[in-house]
Parts: structure tokens; sequence; C-alpha cells
């Protein structure tokens, strides 16, 4: 039977575990841009992301056989790659290797129409840069959840499960997270 | 500050998470409205988080390219591909590996060197292989007992 793009992922799951790489292909397909994008809001630097998340699919493959098509691929997935990611962070640590972050860069503002008055659009810019800078500096565990909550727009039931922690921790992830960046942006005024 | 006011901060720092994101209810909404109507530390708090949220509206990640993505798909199922290729490779080599070494062995015992001699190669041999094993257990306990969900701070 061939694989099409408007396979379910348990479908897929299915085929994946009898080895149908055609399958994984489809999966790489639907799933490659969230989780490099997810691993960047943790490793901060593009190339490590791309580079994680593709080994994040090729362990997948491997552990096909434990794969479970009735649960949800994406989550099973997230797991592998945050594990590498967070190994990947702990063994930098570990060498002094200094992980080279695409500083605030990775984080830009979103293309709006002009028309916004030069000065007030200027001050926008100058908060977005230092909120940036201070997302960039967040405790690796708050950056991620911060990162699912605002810029990949999860709930937080979404953001538990995926992560595998209870919401109230959720919550107060991203309550620290913000009291940071608030003070990073009041320390500037 | 006691136990009663920690439980009371912990909730309203989650109401404002709630409502920030609009996934609280009329009435948590309210509670939030009414602790901050008696407490202006959490009301300076609340203006503080809201203007985060206001700048971080207006962000996102940037996005890599499109043709990232043919080479990055590529290249996911080549390096699936090469793991398999590597993993025979390192079955076959340690079986010619250790065949290899016990024919070495063999002959070793059955050479005319002097006793101390082979008694002093062995020595080498058993050591050298015991610190391998404990390098490689070693390495087993870490990969089996992972710390990575302890946090890693920058």
């Amino acid at each position: 039977m061939r694989v099409t793009e408007g396979d379910s992922d348990a479908a897929l799951a299915r085929r994946v575990r009898a080895g149908g790489a055609d399958a994984f292909g489809t999966l790489v397909e639907r799933y490659e841009r969230r989780a490099s994008l997810q691993a960047l809001g943790i490793v901060r630097s593009r190339e490590d992301a791309l580079d994680l998340s593709q080994e994040a699919f090729v362990r997948a493959f491997r552990a096909r056989h434990t794969l479970d098509p009735d649960r949800p691929f994406y989550a099973w997935l997230y797991q592998i790659l945050r594990r590498l990611c967070f190994n990947f962070l702990r063994d930098a640590k570990a060498q002094g290797r200094l992980i080279e972050p695409q500083g605030p860069d990775w984080l830009v503002a979103i293309a709006h129409g002009t028309g916004a008055d030069p000065l007030q659009e200027a001050e926008r810019a100058e908060a977005r840069r230092r909120l940036a800078a201070a997302i960039d500096a967040l405790p690796a565990h708050e950056r991620e959840v911060l990162v699912l909550k605002e810029f990949e727009e999860l709930k937080y039931r979404e953001i538990a499960d995926q992560v595998g922690i209870p919401i109230g921790t959720v919550m107060s992830r991203l309550y620290s997270a913000r009291k940071r960046l608030a003070d990073a942006l009041e320390a500037h005024r | 500050m006691n136990s009663a006011d920690e439980l009371d901060l912990d909730r309203a720092h989650a109401l404002m998470m709630a409502v920030l994101d609009r996934e609280c209810t009329d009435a948590e909404r309210r509670e939030l409205d009414a602790l901050l109507a008696t407490r202006p530390d959490l009301a300076d708090d609340w203006s503080r988080l809201r203007r985060v949220k206001e700048v971080t509206m207006t962000m996102e990640i940037a996005r890599p390219p499109e043709e990232v993505w043919d080479r990055y798909r590529r290249s996911a199922l080549h390096r699936a591909e090469r793991r398999i290729a590597w993993t025979l490779i390192a079955v076959g080599a340690g079986v010619l590996g250790a065949t290899s070494l016990w024919l070495w062995i063999e002959s070793w015992l059955a050479s005319d060197l002097p006793l101390f001699v082979k008694v002093a190669m062995g020595s080498l041999m058993v050591g050298a292989a015991l610190l391998i094993v404990s390098i490689l257990r070693e390495r087993w306990h870490l990969w089996t007992h992972d710390p990575y969900s302890r946090e890693v701070e920058r």
C-alpha cells in the first residue's frame, strides 16, 4: 500500500514499525520544522538544532519497535529530541565548551505593515531586542516552556503532555521565565 | 512569609499566567481582579508581566529558508541507513576481532616462552581487559542513569 500525505500519524507509525522507510520519510516531512524549531528553543544554535532534530528522527527510526501507534507520534519523538538537547547542553557545560548561540537573532519581529509612529516603532524594536537577549539567557528548562507557549502557541495541557511535567509546573516555569524577562526589560529603562 | 501567604502567592502567579495566556475561566479572571484590587505588589507584578506578553506577541522564531528542508530530509534518511551499516560493520569487526584474539591466545599458550614471560603477558592482558570493562560499565551506567531531567543551567 502506498503512503499518502493524508495518512494519519497512527497509520504511518504502524508502517514505520514494520520497517517502512517511506512512511518514516512522510513523518520526517510532517514534523521536521516543528522539531528543529523546538530544539532551537532549547539549544539556541540553528546548526545544532537542525543536527539534533535530525538525530532524534534517526534514533526514533532505530527504536521504531517501541513506537506505540495509538499514542501521539510527536510526543514520543519530542521525548527523544528533548533528551538529546539537554544532553548536548550538559556535555557542552561539562566540557567547558561554549555553545555558539545565534545570539538573540534566532528571535525576530513578526513582519507588520508600516505606518506606526517611527519613535514608537524604535522603542518597540529596542524592547524586542532586550527581550530576545533575555530569552536567550534564560535557564534552558524555562526557555523550553516559554518557547512552546509563546512561539509554538501550545496550550498548557499540550506542553505538559509533550514535556512530561504537570500543568502546575508548566505555569510556575512560565511565571519564573516571564518574571526574569520583566526584570530584564525594566533594568534597561 | 508563612505557608498560607506562599500558597496565596502561588495561586496568584498561576492565575496571572492563566489570564495572560487566555486559558482561564470567568471565575478565575474575577478571582485575579479581586486579588489585584487588594494587593498593590501583585498589581505591579501583573502590569510588568503584561508588558512582557505584549512584546513577545510581536516576536517569532526565525525560520530557516525552505531549501534547507529538502537537504534535511534526505540527510535524515541517509543517516538512518548509515547507522545500520555501522552496526553491521561493528558486529563483523567484533566477531573477527574475537576470533583473532582466540587464535592468538591459543598459539601463545602453545609457544615455548619462559613461564614468567607468559605470566607477565597474561597479567598485562587481564589488566587491560579489566580496564576496558570498567570504562564500558561506567559509560553504560551514565547512559542508563542520564541526569538530563535535572535541569541544565547555563
